[in-house]
């Protein structure tokens, strides 16, 4: 408790009556809840469907930008010759290394520093 | 009725937590009726509108439930809540008025919704604060709070909570002598 808390306020917040408890708020949330979840799965649901629908009418555009994107994070980043430091780094020397890496990073800044 | 397991009911609220943090829908809803008194209560005295109050109340509840798998330790549960709590008031506050922390120099005299001399309660004594005084004054007196711990909370300067508390409470002590009289 504050020590700066002036005494005769203090006592009439604390004669203020509690709220008392309800199970028709706790059945309206859980019903909110459920709500917000059915929403949640509908939208998952319009999407796949979506996507679904897009590879089949467009000759697969979907597989097609993957297998692109696929490729692209193979690239190495750094051309190396056949020595024993090409041997180290080769796991992370691509575009999917370096992201990983980054991603590494803000996860690892942001458990020390937010959380 | 909704009744959750007896087993919730009877848990340490560390364990319900851990619970509800795996997708234990009877756990959040052990939760829920544990925490609804005194959240509700908070929102009240925030807002002095019951139906307001609720409303808020059940945002709260619906953010706790969805971001409760962040909460590392089950033990914290309490502050973690009454963050999110405060969090949506100031929001709920930022929709009226992009500028909800800043007490105008004329707001502090602004004319009293009720005649002098006229007896007002505590709720009605509170809405006549400005709205950044009024959190502080809450969390002080409501829940409380010292002013560090308004200050971490809040976001706000531990000078400026110091403060607005200080002239909340004169404010506040002028407005309810009255009162006080007529109980």
């Amino acid at each position: 408790m504050s020590d700066h808390n002036d005494p005769d306020l203090q006592a009439l917040f604390d004669q203020q009556p509690v709220v008392q408890n309800s199970e028709a708020f706790v059945a309206d949330v859980i019903a909110a809840a459920g709500r917000r979840r059915m929403h949640w799965l509908a939208w998952r649901a319009a999407i796949v469907a979506g996507l679904i629908l897009l590879e089949l009418v467009f000759e697969s555009p979907i597989s097609h930008s993957l297998g692109v994107l696929g490729s692209a994070m193979k690239t190495p980043v750094i051309s190396l010759q056949d020595d024993w430091a090409a041997f180290l780094i080769e796991p992370i020397n691509s575009v999917a290394g370096v992201l990983g890496l980054v991603l590494l990073g803000v996860h690892v800044l942001l458990r020390r520093y937010i959380r | 009725m909704r009744e959750s397991p007896s087993h919730y009911r009877e848990g340490p609220e560390p364990l319900v937590v851990s619970l509800a943090a795996r997708g234990d829908r009877h756990a959040f809803e052990e939760l829920v009726r544990r925490r609804q008194g005194w959240i509700r209560g908070l929102f009240r005295r925030f807002s002095g509108d019951v139906t307001l109050a609720d409303d808020l109340s059940q945002r709260v509840f619906l953010k706790m439930w969805r971001r409760i798998r962040s909460l590392k330790d089950p033990t914290k549960f309490a502050g973690w809540l009454k963050q999110i709590a405060v969090n949506e008031w100031i929001d709920h506050q930022r929709k009226q008025s992009a500028r909800w922390d800043v007490v105008a120099e004329d707001n502090e005299l602004v004319a009293p919704a009720t005649t002098p001399g006229t007896a007002i309660d505590l709720d009605q004594a509170l809405a006549e604060l400005p709205a950044v005084v009024r959190v502080c004054i809450v969390l002080a007196y409501h829940e409380r709070m010292t002013h560090p711990e308004i200050a971490a909370l809040t976001g706000l300067p531990s000078g400026t909570v110091k403060s607005h508390i200080r002239r909340g409470s004169a404010r506040l002590r002028e407005r309810l002598i009255d009162y006080g009289d007529s109980q």
